[in-house]
């Protein structure tokens, strides 16, 4: 809720910039569409100035976001295995729509893996995995100039014991604002 | 005194090895050397405990300790073999060191086959330039020679990545450079960043890997003798898996630049990239048989990771494992019939698995432990280094290539990763027939 709001400011601080340029230069082209007044969630930006008041009730909880309300970042893989879980797709369309809304936003998508099997084999795992969340932005419009992929295979674990729970922690794709 | 001086030699030369041998299994039925310490110069003792150091390790070999010989003879005139026969020793080796004008050592030693009571060969040993450790180890090669009629491979090097931090913000990575028994370890490359995929070529004075560095995978060639890097791959997405051709003019690679991990070659010298395979799957860790014509890899194509040839010429695939549904990373024998890999059992164990590359493809397991990667092969195909993971830690393994003999190489500092076995390689040791 408090995002939402803030956003909402910032939306109407871009469109008063706007209006400002469109004074003094006719030739910048104007958008053709609305300023943005839908959520926009900014991961590892600083906490935003909150507003006195929220206009309206905050909600439990936004699909796809943390206990913080950013989006989630880090995405989980099943063993062997470089598909997406659906249970992730909210969480993406909420970065879709951040590179959408600003295209000199850059992110690294990296995979990763955990420590079971060949390295070699791991790093074109990883591959695929931060694969298959690039293909699901480019697929919801984000331009590929915006996104680069890093497998580093079961080289960065986060988790570095030799069990279960450690090697689920390991086998992700993350996605880092540059 | 004089005693007590060669006991605390023995002392010392033994600790200053460092190394663990485990006997997992007992071995089928070994060899019974003795390799009596060597006279003259104290060196002699520290030469003859390396040689059967070594001969051990090779898992054809049983060398009695010096403690159970009931004597020391130097030369074989000293020999009397029913005191070998009754220890049961088939083979025995004497001699003594000295230092040559230049200050050089100088082993002459004289191999005797026990039960026939004769000497098979006496040789004369100039270390040249070498040190004692290069010394020991080509005594060690000539006599693996003499009685198996394979040269021995215990002159050679290792490359691996040690790796400290892992996993933290203060991670170090090296690529190091040691004996096959790990000792006399030297940093190639240290870096923040991670470095794996060692590789070497034909002729042992380069090394392709894969490293970090740049805060993206890149490969690069690297010159021992001189410590000269060439970047030889920075393509968008990943770059991986390097393996030189027999003739040290080609590098295969993995690339994802077209976005799916596939197999390139890359020329060195004009740095052109030839496409390999081509599907929407992983294809990786590439190896060429030794005619330059085919690799073997490792590929998703039929659902799972599986080992395939494919000829350079007609681009055809073709499966070679199909015992399980992991089966990566294979390593050619230099037999060029047989190669060994990672496979995952039904317990989900990963290990280094043996087979036959044609006929037969039945595979035979060699290591017993669970997370085992990174095989690879001695270059006369007795011994296969791999690493594996004790206590949350990795380690690196030697096994022979029957399984029945494996060894722990030293790894007190950190995470020991990648190895790499080099070939045959050039020394300026010089033997002679006495």
């Amino acid at each position: 809720m408090k995002v939402k709001n803030w956003s909402t400011l910032f939306g109407v601080f871009v469109q008063a910039g706007v209006l400002t340029a469109c004074a003094c230069q006719t030739n910048v082209p104007v958008p053709e569409e609305p300023p943005e007044t839908r959520p926009v969630f900014q991961p590892q930006v600083p906490e935003p100035v909150k507003p006195a008041k929220p206009r309206e009730p905050e909600p439990k909880h936004i699909p796809g976001t943390d206990a913080e309300g950013n989006p989630i970042a880090v995405f989980y893989f099943r063993l062997d295995d470089a598909t997406l879980s659906s249970t992730n797709f909210a969480a993406l369309r909420l970065h879709a729509d951040v590179l959408n809304d600003d295209p000199s936003k850059r992110i690294a998508i990296e995979g990763h893996c955990d420590e079971r099997g060949t390295r070699e084999y791991n790093l074109a795992l990883g591959d695929r995995r931060a694969g298959a969340v690039e293909r699901f932005l480019l697929s919801a419009g984000v331009d590929q100039s915006q996104m680069e992929t890093v497998s580093y295979g079961e080289e960065k674990p986060v988790a570095t014991e030799s069990n279960e729970a450690a090697w689920a922690l390991n086998r992700r794709a993350e996605i880092k604002y540059k | 005194m004089r005693e007590l001086v060669a006991i605390l030699l023995v002392a010392l030369a033994l600790s200053a090895q460092g190394f663990e041998i485990i006997i997992d299994r007992g071995t089928d039925n070994p060899t019974v050397i003795a390799v009596v310490p060597f006279g003259g110069l104290p060196e002699g003792r520290e030469i003859a405990a390396i040689v059967s150091a070594d001969l051990l390790r090779s898992g054809l070999f049983t060398p009695i300790e010096p403690r159970n010989m009931l004597n020391q003879p130097t030369a074989p005139r000293e020999v009397f073999f029913r005191d070998w026969q009754i220890i049961r020793a088939e083979y025995l080796v004497v001699g003594t060191v000295d230092r040559s004008d230049t200050g050089s050592l100088v082993l002459e030693y004289h191999l005797m086959d026990v039960g026939s009571e004769r000497t098979i060969a006496s040789k004369r040993v100039d270390s040249g330039i070498e040190w004692t450790r290069d010394l020991a180890h080509f005594v060690a090669d000539e006599i693996f020679l003499e009685i198996t009629g394979v040269r021995g491979a215990f002159s050679t090097k290792l490359v691996y990545v040690l790796a400290q931090g892992v996993g933290t913000a203060d991670a170090r990575y090296r690529l190091q450079r040691a004996d096959f028994d790990g000792e006399r370890a030297v940093t190639l490359l240290e870096s923040p960043e991670p470095i794996l995929s060692p590789a070497w070529d034909a002729r042992g004075e380069r090394v392709a890997y894969v490293s970090f560095e740049s805060g993206r995978s890149a490969v690069y060639v690297h010159t021992i003798g001189t410590g000269q890097r060439t970047l030889v791959a920075q393509h968008k997405g990943t770059n991986s898996a390097p393996a030189f051709s027999p003739d040290g003019q080609f590098l295969a690679v993995t690339l994802s630049r077209d976005e799916n991990p596939e197999i390139y070659t890359i020329e060195l010298e004009t740095g052109v990239l030839r496409r390999i395979t081509q599907n929407d799957v992983i294809d990786t860790e590439p190896v060429w048989m030794a005619n330059g014509r085919t690799l073997v890899y490792t590929s998703d194509r039929g659902g799972a990771p599986q080992i395939y040839s494919i000829s350079l010429d007609t681009l055809a695939p073709r499966r070679m494992t199909h015992q399980g549904n992991y089966n990566a990373r294979p390593r050619l024998l230099p037999n060029g019939e047989h190669m060994v890999y990672v496979h995952r059992s039904s317990d989900g164990r990963y290990r280094i698995a043996w087979q036959q590359l044609t006929g037969r493809r039945e595979l035979r397991l060699l290591s017993e432990t669970r997370l085992d990667e990174s095989p690879s092969v001695a270059p006369n195909g007795s011994m296969v280094a791999y690493a594996t993971k004790r206590a949350s830690k990795s380690i690196l393994m030697v096994v022979s290539i029957d399984g029945q003999m494996t060894f722990r190489l030293p790894s007190s500092e950190g995470e020991v990763l990648e190895p790499a076995w080099s070939p045959y390689l050039t020394s300026s040791i010089e033997s002679q027939d006495l």
